[in-house]
C-alpha cells in the first residue's frame, strides 16, 4: 500500500507532464485541462489499485487517456466529433512561435492522425520511453510498437508533405544491391 | 554474388530512436553516409521527432492550477460518484417520484371502479359531468335524472374529496342520493375530474 502523501506529492510532481501529454493528445487546451483534472479526481480515488509509485507516470497517462476516448465517444454519438476536429487552431501554445508556420503545420498534422498513432509518436518522442516500457505501457508485443511507430511516422511525414492522408505501406527500402 | 541491403521502414525508426543493435546500427549508419536520399528521410524523420519536444514540451512548464493542488493535496478523496453520475441519479428519483404520484393519483382506490364511473359518465346517455362544491349529501350530487355525474367536492375530510359514480336516476333530482361514493384525494379528486373533463 502506498502511503498517501508519497502518492499526492507522486502526482502533483507529475500533473505538469500529464497536461503536456493531454494537449499533446487532443490538440485543445480546454479539453486537456479538463481531462487532467478529471484524472487526478479519479486518481485519488483508485489510489489503491496503484502497484508501485514508479508506475505512476504511465498509470496517469492511461487514466487520462481512457477518459478521452470516452469523451471522443460520448462526441461522437452526440455529432460533435467535429469540434474536436478542428481544434488546432485554437490551440495556444505556450512556446514562442519559433517554428512559425511549421509548428502550426505540425499541430495540425498531428492532430489528423489517429489517436493510436498521436500515441505512440508521443510515448516515443515526447515522454522519451523506450520501445519496451511502450510495450508495457500499451499491453502489445514490441513488435506491434515498432510498425505502429513506423507507420504513425510515415503517416505524419505524409501529411506534412502533401496534405494526405493515405494509407502508408511499409515497404522495404532497397539502399543497396551490390554484385 | 550478390550482396543486397535492405532496411525495413521499421528498422529505419527503430535505429532512429536508438532502439537497434549495435551491429544493425552501424549498417545502417553507414548506409545513410552513402545515400543522400535516405540520409535525406533519415533527418526529417528526427526533424518530426524533435518537433514534438519544440511544439509540446513549453506546456509542462505552464503554472499548475491552484485548484488542481488543492484538489490533489485535499484530505478526503472525491467521492466515487461525478457529479455527472449524481445529476443522472437524481433525475431518475426525480421522474421516479413523479411517476409514483401520477400513478399514486389516478389509480383507483377499489379496483377500477373510478375510471370506469369516468368512462360510464362520458358514455351515457347525457354524457354529463358535473362539478359540485359541497360536501357529501348538501346539495346538488346529480344534474338530473338519468345523468351520470361525477361530483368532486369539498374536502369530506382533512385532504379528501368525495367522487360519487351516479345517482338513482328514478328519483326527483332533490332526492337523488348516490349509490356509491368513494372518498379520495383531493389532488386525485381533481385528477379524476380533469382526466373526464379530457375524455
Amino acid at each position: 500500500m502506498i502511503d498517501r502523501e508519497a502518492f499526492v506529492n507522486a502526482l502533483v510532481s507529475q500533473l505538469p507532464h500529464l497536461r503536456r501529454y493531454a494537449v499533446a493528445i487532443t490538440g485543445n487546451a480546454a479539453l486537456a485541462d479538463d481531462l487532467v483534472q478529471d484524472s487526478i479526481e479519479r486518481a485519488l480515488r483508485q489510489s489503491a489499485q496503484l502497484r508501485e509509485l514508479e508506475l505512476l507516470p504511465r498509470w496517469l497517462r492511461r487514466i487520462l487517456h481512457n477518459l478521452y476516448v470516452d469523451e471522443i465517444r460520448r462526441r461522437q454519438s452526440r455529432g460533435s466529433l467535429q469540434d474536436i476536429m478542428e481544434l488546432s487552431d485554437h490551440l495556444e501554445l505556450s512556446t514562442p512561435a519559433l517554428d512559425g508556420n511549421l509548428a502550426r503545420e505540425f499541430v495540425k498534422a498531428m492532430d489528423a492522425l489517429s489517436i493510436e498513432h498521436r500515441q505512440i509518436l508521443l510515448l516515443v518522442g515526447l515522454e522519451e520511453l523506450s520501445y519496451r516500457q511502450i510495450a508495457d505501457e500499451l499491453e502489445v508485443p514490441i513488435g506491434t510498437v515498432m510498425s505502429r511507430l513506423a507507420r504513425a511516422r510515415e503517416r505524419l511525414r505524409s501529411i506534412m508533405e502533401d496534405g494526405t492522408d493515405s494509407n502508408v505501406v511499409l515497404a522495404p527500402l532497397v539502399v543497396n544491391d551490390e554484385s | 554474388m550478390s550482396s543486397r541491403t535492405e532496411i525495413s521502414a521499421v528498422e529505419l525508426h527503430a535505429f532512429i530512436d536508438g532502439e537497434l543493435d549495435d551491429a544493425r546500427a552501424q549498417v545502417i549508419a553507414s548506409e545513410i553516409k552513402t545515400n543522400p536520399a535516405l540520409a535525406e528521410r533519415v533527418a526529417e524523420f528526427r526533424t518530426d521527432r524533435a518537433m514534438l519536444k519544440r511544439v509540446y514540451g513549453p506546456v509542462a512548464d505552464s503554472p499548475i492550477p491552484a485548484d488542481w493542488l488543492a484538489l490533489a493535496r485535499s484530505p478526503k478523496a472525491p467521492s466515487a460518484m461525478s457529479w455527472r453520475l449524481v445529476g443522472s441519479i437524481a433525475a431518475v428519483l426525480v421522474l421516479a417520484i413523479v411517476a409514483t404520484i401520477f400513478y399514486r393519483t389516478l389509480k383507483p382506490s377499489n379496483g377500477d371502479e373510478i375510471v370506469q364511473v369516468a368512462l360510464d359518465a362520458r358514455q351515457g346517455t347525457s354524457g354529463e359531468i358535473l362539478k359540485v362544491s359541497g360536501k357529501p349529501g348538501a346539495n346538488g350530487y346529480n344534474g338530473g335524472a338519468g345523468r351520470r355525474s361525477i361530483i368532486t367536492g369539498q374536502s369530506a375530510g382533512p385532504g379528501e374529496a368525495w367522487v360519487y359514480s351516479r345517482g338513482y336516476p328514478d328519483l326527483p333530482w332533490r332526492a337523488q342520493r348516490p349509490r356509491s361514493g368513494t372518498a379520495v384525494s383531493r389532488q386525485r379528486g381533481a385528477a379524476i375530474y380533469a382526466l373526464f373533463a379530457a375524455l
